[in-house]
């Protein structure tokens, strides 16, 4: 299964995303709409798309469109334990992303009927996917809400204890395979492009890219 | 107008910095083993309740932000305390939320920054199945935050103080606790930054959060339609509680000093931002 962006509503890039029209000629995909929008936009929208696997990061959303077409829970949504399963499954979704961070306890979490969707390979970031505001803090553009990530985690960060600098520290994206089973599993490329990985954020002076 | 704060432990407890507030949350959310964290539960959870409410104010319990499987236990024990004898509960996971809802129906759940409540839409669905107030997503507008609060569900707002730019799966400063000389849970006594040019960060257990203060205290009036403003004090050291508090039942009760506001800005090791309330990059401040 392929996951395609919907321009406009998926995350990191609209120049890869495809319009509606060009998403509907496809045969055999699952759309991507994790940006977080306003959840009666999005079961609109999601009216729209033929194809019957949608995946949202919006709660409304999830629980309405649930209602007539497949719904994945974004991995933005850091879904981290068996209560968040619950949850989702009393919302009737077909299946939770589980966050790369916790594939090592993947068979602790009890699915009862829920799919669930692991990545092989993921770049594992600073913060949890879904849970960091490092973009729109710095420069304001959000992840969730405008799909785009400035990278200001690959900056290198002085370390101050006491006001002095006892050493330098980054927390560039890092690639990382994994050898997981699960009923699905995912395999990230979206930060990958033809000039790499951006190095230090497109906001720092040192930027490789 | 409620001002509310949170203090980590019992030791930050102090009678005269609770003392400009109408409730305060207990324990730290970023970090299960910070020392004497109240989020644990146990005897101290219990007496900081007693202790909140003898001084006529109301005690909510906060739940750790991302509990895994492996945490859920210790989680149960401390909401079952807090259920029993506190007058609200705050969670930022979804799961935990819905379990509280469900199992302690009668109990005020107060659904976190952490939970990321960025829509009207989600916030009418977590009303609608007993959470009674929000802190909305710390991305939001202030004209988002009035769109949430149109649902009926009460709002509070993050009037002063240092915000979350993330949470993650590991501590940020364990991997410093050799160039420091301090090991977990003692380096989180430690006061430390990341820097780059012009971006500051404050690192704390799992979160990360900004380095300037958000201050809020000259744009009060565009807040009024909040039910709760919040100084977040979690991770600060001895006597910002106090002082920012005082100053804040000041400028509600009294109005605006200019003297405050400097004093304020003397208190912020990295000067003052915004948030997101006026749609900016969230480190930015613009003066009233």
């Amino acid at each position: 299964m392929k996951f395609v962006g919907l321009r406009g509503y998926s995350r990191y890039s609209d120049k890869k995303a495809l319009t509606l029209d060009e998403i509907n000629s496809l045969k055999n995909v699952a759309v991507a709409l994790n940006r977080v929008k306003d959840g009666e936009e999005l079961v609109e929208i999601c009216r729209k798309i033929r194809h019957i696997h949608v995946i949202l990061n919006e709660l409304y959303a999830i629980a309405n469109v649930s209602k007539f077409k497949k719904v994945t829970v974004s991995v933005g949504m850091v879904s981290v334990n068996n209560l968040d399963l619950k949850f989702y499954r009393e919302l009737n979704a077909h299946a939770v992303v589980i966050p790369p961070e916790l594939n090592d306890e993947v068979e602790s979490f009890e699915n009862d009927g829920l799919k669930i969707e692991v990545f092989g390979k993921a770049f594992v970031e600073m913060f949890y996917k879904g849970r960091c505001h490092l973009s729109a803090y710095a420069s304001g553009k959000s992840v969730k809400r405008d799909g785009v990530c400035s990278m200001e985690c690959a900056r290198m960060w002085e370390v101050l204890y006491s006001g002095e600098k006892i050493c330098e520290t980054s927390f560039k994206p890092e690639l990382r395979i994994y050898d997981v089973k699960a009923d699905y599993i995912k395999h990230e490329t979206r930060q990958i492009n033809g000039e790499g990985v951006i190095e230090n954020g497109i906001n720092n002076k040192c930027s490789q890219s | 107008m409620e001002l509310t704060t949170n203090v980590p432990n019992l030791e930050s407890m102090s009678d005269c910095s609770i003392k400009p507030y109408d409730s305060v949350y207990l324990g730290m959310p970023y970090c299960r083993e910070y020392e004497g964290n109240l989020i644990n539960g146990g005897t101290d959870l219990i007496s900081a309740v007693e202790l909140i409410h003898e001084m006529g104010k109301r005690a909510y319990v906060t739940t750790f932000a991302v509990p895994r499987n492996k945490d859920l236990e210790r989680v149960f024990r401390s909401i079952d305390v807090a259920a029993g004898m506190s007058d609200g509960i705050e969670a930022s996971n979804l799961g935990v939320i819905r379990y509280i809802t469900k199992e302690y129906p009668d109990v005020k759940v107060i659904a976190g920054g952490l939970a990321n409540i960025y829509t009207a839409s989600t916030a009418e669905l977590l009303y609608s199945i007993g959470v009674s107030r929000i802190v909305p997503a710390y991305e939001l507008s202030i004209e988002d935050i009035e769109r949430i609060k149109e649902t009926g569900v009460e709002v509070e707002v993050v009037v002063h103080g240092k915000i979350p730019v993330g949470i993650g799966h590991e501590c940020f400063l364990k991997k410093f606790s050799s160039a420091v000389g301090k090991e977990c849970p003692k380096i989180c006594r430690e006061e430390m930054f990341f820097r780059s040019e012009d971006l500051v960060l404050k690192p704390f257990g799992h979160a990360t959060l900004s380095g300037k203060d958000v201050c809020m205290y000259e744009h009060i009036e565009k807040l009024k339609f909040a039910d709760a403003f919040r100084i977040e004090a979690v991770t600060e050291r001895i006597g910002y509680r106090e002082r920012v508090g005082r100053i804040y039942r000041e400028l509600i009760e009294k109005g605006f000093s200019r003297s405050d506001l400097e004093e304020l800005r003397s208190i912020s090791e990295n000067g003052f931002a915004n948030g997101y309330y006026f749609n900016r990059a969230g480190q930015i401040y613009i003066p009233g």
